[in-house]
């Protein structure tokens, strides 16, 4: 399994990985924000399509085990810093759903790679979709939401919407990434693959 | 310049092949440059100048993918590898991008704190420097509300303040405007010959590159097709010089566009437009003039209906909106770019129309073939050089087929074919009876294209005199 | 001026950082409203009267707020159910929400009582003082420097595509959300590398690690160590009472 070292990373790489975590984020803390104000983000995390084809970009560009967890793990202190009370989650307790996610989103990336080059991208961000937010509620049933039929089917309905709304966002990063893979700038930040092991 | 002093930067045979090509972008490059010299890089757009210039600063393998193969060595150390700490400084076509800091003074400042230069050396440099740019009393502003020319001043002195002994500047006068321009060739030629800096400078403005360097460097299909005094170099015809396009015949019908006591401003800062008056006929073009920050892209925007006056009027003909009928081409070809092929770009805004499969078809053709990019119209956008993508943004504005028709800053980073063809298109426009507005800081192009000048002043529109017997 | 509450305020970032994810555990295992009302009054009481209770803080109350009804009627639903009748799980859906608002509560407050007493600077230097990487340091920096800029640069685009006809309603349909997306992707990504370079030529992103820089251990780094252990002296005494019988 590749993993992402800071040391293989060249400056622009980093900066390009920072500046994904602030373009995520900053996109979440408008629509995420706007969207908790309706009743709609309880079923359907619509912000998630452009999260998920930011997430997958920059899988792509520096593939490596950990950069997702990396990633999840940025955003989840910007968003315990900038928003705390957004999103469901309050504070820092926003880091256990992200760092869920964002460990099977890597693992399945990884060990995915050869059979699926492309596909690997559904089948690891279709089952973080289901992973992460069970984490989350998870989390909340540990503060006290009753684990009732209520809550019971507002969470499966969000998790059949979030399998839509990723998948999605797949498709759509998948389409970006056929255009924009040729050149040359993405080549200047793509992490060569690591030599096999003999 | 000590013409005995060894060479700065040596290259033989030195070729870039970018990742993903098999055919080099330059190869053949043979030359050495010394203290105290001051080169020009030029050539068209797509030959290489800038991917040179990289490697003449020793920052390719930061900013290129690909493999570079010859000899390249700074101060007789090889250079393959990139120049040493400290050594090279460059400024990119773009400021935006280059700048980290919230504060004019942090970000001058920056290089210099990170090398452990005490404050108190830090803060004198700095100064000085502000002081001799006049931004002195602009220190503590931030970087984000600066107009383009003033982040690109920015950009520059901060290169300038870590002392570096080659200087890349690419494209420096993009966005500044002439008296910037200016104070900044004459700050390089003295760095140049008192302190013995390199000074390397990619510009399309050739004549004002001949004023400032003293050799010229020009790049054509990938060769180094030159190298010599600008006094010896072949110039190319540039902008045909032509007689001022007549303004055109009043028909009574009104004019397209009239503005009356605009005024504007951002948040509660000073007001950009401040009783603006201007008028603009059918079939005329107004050339809009003046320095960084006189609120020229600030008008096109509020013409296009992106913003609104806070006092005054802005009144198109009658039946007109500006959502449909101005068409606004904004400086950066990078912003808008995102279609899967050139075809589909240019279609973009006659699908959003409403316009039926067909005639949005006949309508991009007809864009791409007037602006001599119809052959790429299966092609991926983002291939295209610098200056076929400007072409494209026309052209997808043009597909709009609007009758008032702004432009901002349409030459900047053009090449002189490129430029040309602006001009012919941009003069078919005004003869085909649309009302062109263009800002501008390209005195030859808006001689070449403008039936009227305007210069933004104090947030007035102030007619500019015409030259007699219709003289450019 | 000096800061009120400087003792506090001027501790170390992983001293703040060690209480808030000490409250924020403590705040799972608490099943006392009492305690958890009590722990918020001193919350919020340090926040007022370091002068940091500003519009920003009533923001978050508010977003809490919105998200309110659906929360009401998830707890009594769950109440309704677990008791069988609709008076009595009323209550008891309304008695769990309110021990979930308390403790999301704490969280929260632990939260914004950190970020307001911990410069970012400050952050930086206790991120290098725990030896992080010059790397770590600038992908932090560049993260929070950037954030900004991704505003200025998203509704740049979005005013560039308004010109050429899309309308935010628009936004759900692929082409559209193309467009917006597709370019602010490419430009970032091309600042990033331009960025890189200008960091890289003034010296910034410098390969070899900067030398730690401890900072020192204040009384207010004492306090906050202490109250992060103090709040755990009752549950452990439970503890060692249950396995003593």
């Amino acid at each position: 399994m590749q993993i992402l070292r800071l040391k293989d990373l060249s400056t622009a790489q980093v900066v390009f990985f920072a500046s994904v975590v602030a373009l995520d984020f900053a996109w979440g803390l408008v629509f995420k924000t706007a969207l908790q104000l309706t009743a709609i983000h309880e079923v359907a995390r619509l912000e998630m399509a452009v999260s998920v084809m930011l997430m997958v970009l920059v899988r792509l560009t520096l593939d490596r085990f950990g950069t997702l967890i990396a990633f999840e793990l940025a955003w989840g202190l910007l968003a315990a810093v900038l928003m705390p009370a957004a999103g469901g989650q309050p504070g820092f307790m926003k880091l256990v759903p992200a760092l869920t996610q964002g460990v099977v989103f890597d693992l399945l990336f990884s060990v995915l790679a050869r059979p699926l080059p492309l596909g690997r991208a559904y089948v690891a961000i279709l089952a973080g979709g289901i992973i992460g937010p069970s984490a989350a509620m998870a989390v909340r049933v540990a503060m006290g939401l009753p684990w009732a039929t209520a809550s019971q089917t507002l969470f499966g309905i969000s998790l059949l919407t979030s399998l839509a709304i990723n998948g999605f966002g797949v498709y759509l990063a998948l389409v970006v990434w056929k255009r924009i893979a040729p050149l040359e700038m993405v080549a200047l930040l793509r992490l060569p693959p690591q030599p096999a092991a003999p | 310049m000590t013409p005995a002093a060894p060479a700065v930067i040596r290259a033989e045979n030195l070729a870039f092949t970018p990742a993903g090509r098999t055919d080099p972008l330059f190869s053949g490059v043979t030359l050495a440059i010394r203290p105290g010299e001051r080169v020009g890089i030029v050539g068209p757009s797509g030959s290489g100048k800038t991917t040179l210039g990289y490697h003449l600063c020793g920052a390719h393998r930061l900013a290129l993918a690909g493999t570079t193969a010859g000899a390249l060595a700074f101060d007789d150390g090889c250079g393959l590898g990139g120049a040493p700490p400290g050594f090279a400084g460059l400024v990119a076509q773009n400021p935006e991008s280059q700048l980290f800091c919230d504060t004019i003074a942090e970000e001058v400042t920056l290089g210099l704190r990170s090398r452990g230069v005490a404050p108190a050396a830090c803060e004198a440099t700095t100064t000085a420097l502000l002081a001799r740019y006049g931004l002195q009393d602009r220190r503590d502003d931030s970087i984000a509300g600066l107009s383009l020319g003033r982040k690109q001043l920015v950009a520059i002195l901060s290169m300038l303040a870590i002392v570096p002994r080659v200087l890349l500047l690419d494209e420096p006068t993009s966005y500044l405007d002439a008296q910037a321009a200016d104070r900044l060739f004459a700050h390089l030629r003295a760095l140049c010959r008192d302190e013995g800096w390199v000074a390397l400078v990619i510009e399309h403005d050739l004549r004002r590159l001949a004023g400032f360097a003293d050799r010229f460097l020009a790049m054509d299909g990938g060769r180094l097709v030159y190298d010599g005094p600008p006094a010896e170099f072949p110039q190319r015809p540039g902008l045909p010089r032509r007689r001022r396009p007549a303004a055109p015949a009043n028909d009574g019908a009104g004019p397209a566009l009239r503005l009356r006591g605009v005024r504007f401003a951002y948040g509660r800062d000073a007001p950009v437009l401040d009783g603006l008056d201007l008028t603009l006929a059918r079939g005329e073009v107004v050339a809009l003039g003046g320095g960084n920050g006189a609120g020229k892209t600030t008008l096109l925007r509020l013409i296009k209906g992106l913003g609104k006056p806070a006092a005054g009027s802005l009144e198109l003909a009658p039946g007109r909106n500006p959502g449909r009928d101005v068409g606004l081409m904004l400086q950066n070809p990078d912003a808008q770019i995102f279609a899967h092929t050139v075809a589909a770009e240019c279609g973009y805004w006659p699908a959003n129309l409403g316009l039926p499969p067909a005639e949005i078809e006949a309508r991009v053709r007809e864009a791409l073939a007037g602006l001599g990019i119809g052959h790429l119209a299966d092609r991926s956008p983002f291939t295209l050089s610098f200056g076929e993508k400007r072409r494209l943004c026309l052209a997808a504005v043009l597909a709009g087929a609007p009758p008032i028709l702004c432009l901002d800053e349409p030459t900047t980073g053009l090449d002189d074919a490129n430029m040309a063809v602006m001009a012919e298109v941009v003069r078919r426009q005004a003869t085909s009876g649309r009302a062109v507005l263009l800002a501008t800081h390209d005195p030859d192009f808006a001689a070449c294209v403008a039936t009227r000048r305007v210069r933004l002043e104090g947030g007035r529109a102030v007619e500019e005199a015409k030259p007699p017997g219709g003289a450019p | 001026m000096k800061p009120r509450l400087a003792v506090l305020r001027r501790a170390a970032a992983p001293s703040k950082f060690a209480f808030a994810l000490s409250l924020c555990a403590y705040a799972f295992a608490c099943q006392d409203w009492r305690v958890l009302a009590a722990i918020i009054a001193i919350l919020a009481g340090l926040l007022a009267a370091s002068g940091e209770w500003d519009r920003g803080v009533w923001l978050l109350f508010g977003v809490f707020a919105a998200g309110l009804p659906t929360l009401l009627v998830l707890f009594v639903l769950g109440g309704v159910e677990k008791s069988g009748s609709w008076t009595e799980g009323t209550l008891l859906g309304l008695g769990w929400l309110g021990l979930f608002a308390l403790r999301l509560f704490v969280l929260v407050l632990a939260d914004v009582l950190v970020v307001k007493w911990t410069g970012f600077s400050d952050m930086l230097l206790s991120l290098r003082a725990l030896g992080l990487p010059a790397k770590a340091v600038l992908f932090v920096s560049a993260m929070v420097g950037l954030l900004p800029r991704a505003f200025a640069l998203a509704r740049q685009v979005v005013e560039v595509q308004r010109c050429r006809g899309l309308a935010p309603k628009q936004l759900a349909r692929p082409r559209h959300l193309l467009a917006l997306f597709v370019p602010v992707f490419l430009i970032q990504m091309r600042r990033a590398t331009d960025l890189a370079l200008s960091l890289e030529l003034r010296g910034i992103a410098a390969a070899a690690a900067t030398a730690g820089l401890r900072p020192p251990f204040g009384p207010g780094d004492a306090l906050f160590l202490a109250a992060a252990l103090a709040i755990w002296t009752e549950p452990v005494l439970n503890l060692v009472r249950a396995w003593t019988i």
